[in-house]
């Protein structure tokens, strides 16, 4: 029986490849340094390391991203598109040891434009909507975010202070970090605690607030206004919300997280990473998002440890043909079916069946 | 069994959770029974939109952090000792301290030595000293903490203070106030999503008793 995890692992490549994403593979190990130069990207710091054969200090695979940046072939006007499922080495937030995590997602390096950024935005919905009905996609812009704390004139500890009641939804926090503002400066940075609704209307909200205050807001406008433009079947679970944010060392554009009804978490998180692109010596910017499926187990109300339908309990001198030919005539019924010689693994089955000839009698 | 959007209200048992579980009364949302003490973990209201439990006011947060609660009640030390990824929705103006440094009355402190501070809060104590550059060795308590200084265990404390008359019972004074501390209403950043509506309704009802 497969789980709604692989279920939704098969839609998923079936997606990104629908799309012209190809799949990547990761084949090998990278070094260590290529992960401790950018450590603050990662989404735990640490990481676990080996020595290679050649006495190089290698590490266990923490994030694909800069794996596929440091792979792709970047040419001038291309974008390269792809697609990973991978097992990650990292300690999840709130645990105590490394885990195995298995993630998915996609990202598109290169020469970027409007489109890609709402086709990444797109396919994050599309993404969710394979897991629940009941999921939202939060996005903010950092351009938006840091084109007001600049507007504000914020010290670095205020702004720090500032983005961290952000993230919380910290309201006093954040009246304390604008204190000294005026009125009009005030309102604009309360807004990005206080503005907060379908991307659409919230676009409005954002202008009406006049939080709308340099070329950094005006673009970073721009490019949320023809997101929510091209979000289709989406629009309504596209939410303008400027709790999310990521290190703005890395991520300079659009950022999103996708939440889905059950799971206490977010299930999903992505973004535009230009500056972590050219802090790795790459042209153009790059926009992506990974899943975190193994958090779908959560909500995973399927029937549990079902191994097949049928039990079927053969004696241990019957014909192997005789019992490969029931096995495919149940199969032929659309049945999976587990052959045993007695009722061990009864509990992991729906029915029991013995073979008896060329008849099936079902044992209570 | 309740449904879906049901909201789970995680209250710290004591004090505080009483005066917090009244305003919810107050506000209109009650639930049966629980006033009435008995072995019962879990109270609900009549239209089954909203579950209270009682839990160790330390453990609110991973509560909610972890979904288990959509909303819950924390103070501000637990939220900045564990730093849970929650939102801070609201500051209840409850529950009100300090955290503060303390020692032995006439303590004065010897940069040329490492500083021993003894403390429930090693991340506050230790962030606290990492600001100002100073080398300390942290000894982690869980309780009795005044005992430290006098016992010469530590040289300072770092802890919660009130009205500090349990410091001045036992010749101890508090030298610095590291930050304010306050109750605040905290909710799972999912939960917040799909359960929106009714929370901002309680923030709401909190906010009119504070006026």
């Amino acid at each position: 029986m497969k789980t709604l995890n692989e279920r939704v692992l098969d839609t998923l490549s079936e997606l990104y490849r629908a799309y012209g994403y190809a799949k990547y593979k990761m084949s090998g190990f990278e070094e260590y340094d290529l992960y401790a130069a950018n450590r603050d990207f990662l989404v735990s710091g640490q990481i676990l390391t080996f020595t290679g054969a050649d006495g190089r200090l290698m590490a266990l695979k923490p994030d694909i991203t800069m794996s596929i940046i440091k792979d792709a072939e970047n040419e001038n006007g291309r974008v390269d598109k792809y697609f990973y499922s991978e097992n990650v080495y990292r300690v999840p937030s709130g645990a105590h040891e490394f885990r195995e995590i298995m993630q998915t997602g996609i990202e598109c390096v290169g020469d970027i434009g409007d489109y890609d950024r709402a086709e990444a935005v797109f396919l994050a919905c599309r993404s969710l909507s394979a897991v629940s009905e009941d999921f939202v996609v939060d996005i903010s812009h950092m351009g938006l975010v840091s084109g007001v704390l600049d507007e504000a004139g914020l010290d670095e500890a205020e702004r720090a202070a500032a983005i961290e009641a952000l993230k919380s939804k910290n309201r006093g926090a954040l009246a304390a970090a604008c204190a000294e503002l005026d009125n009009g400066m005030k309102n604009a940075v309360m807004g990005l605690v206080e503005v907060c609704g379908t991307l659409s209307d919230a676009i409005e909200a954002v202008e009406s607030r006049g939080m709308n205050v340099n070329e950094k807001t005006a673009a970073a406008l721009l490019t949320l206004r023809r997101i929510a433009d091209a979000a289709g079947e989406s629009a309504d679970k596209l939410r303008l919300d400027f709790s999310v944010v990521h290190d703005m060392n890395y991520y300079d554009g659009i950022v999103f997280a996708g939440y889905v009804l059950g799971i206490p978490e977010s299930l999903l998180r992505g973004g535009e990473y230009g500056r972590l692109i050219r802090k790795m010596g790459r042209e153009g910017s790059a926009v992506g998002f990974a899943v975190y499926t193994d958090l779908i187990d959560l909500i995973d109300k399927g029937e549990r440890g079902i191994d097949a339908d049928i039990l079927l309990v053969c004696d241990s001198d019957a014909e192997p043909c005789a019992v490969a030919d029931a096995v495919e005539r149940l199969r032929a019924l659309g049945r999976t079916v587990l052959v045993q010689r007695s009722l061990a693994g009864r509990e992991r089955c729906r029915k029991a069946m013995r073979l008896s000839g060329r008849r099936f009698e079902e044992i209570e | 069994m309740s449904n879906k959007y049901c909201l789970n209200v995680a209250l710290p048992k004591g004090r505080l959770g009483e005066k917090v579980y009244s305003v919810f009364e107050r506000a209109g949302f009650s639930a049966e029974g629980i006033h009435d003490g008995g072995r019962k973990l879990i109270f609900e209201n009549a239209e089954g939109t909203l579950r209270f439990f009682w839990v160790k006011p330390s453990d609110v947060a991973v509560y909610v952090e972890r979904g288990a609660a959509d909303i819950g009640v924390a103070g501000k030390d637990i939220l900045l000792e564990y730093r849970p990824d929650v939102y801070e929705l609201l500051d209840l103006g409850i529950g009100k301290c300090r955290m503060a440094v303390a020692a032995k009355n006439g303590f004065c402190d010897d940069t040329s030595r490492t500083l021993r501070v003894a403390t429930k809060f090693p991340n506050i104590a230790g962030g606290y000293y990492r600001s100002m550059g100073r080398k300390i060795d942290i000894i982690k308590l869980n309780g009795s903490i005044e005992l430290a200084p006098i016992l010469d265990l530590s040289d300072v404390i770092v802890d919660i203070v009130e009205t500090g008359s349990t410091l001045r019972e036992n010749d101890l004074s508090e030298y610095e106030k590291i930050c304010d501390i306050s109750a605040r209403l905290v909710a799972n950043k999912s939960s917040w999503k799909f359960k929106r509506e009714m929370m901002e309704k309680i923030c709401r009802a909190f906010e009119e008793e504070m006026k």
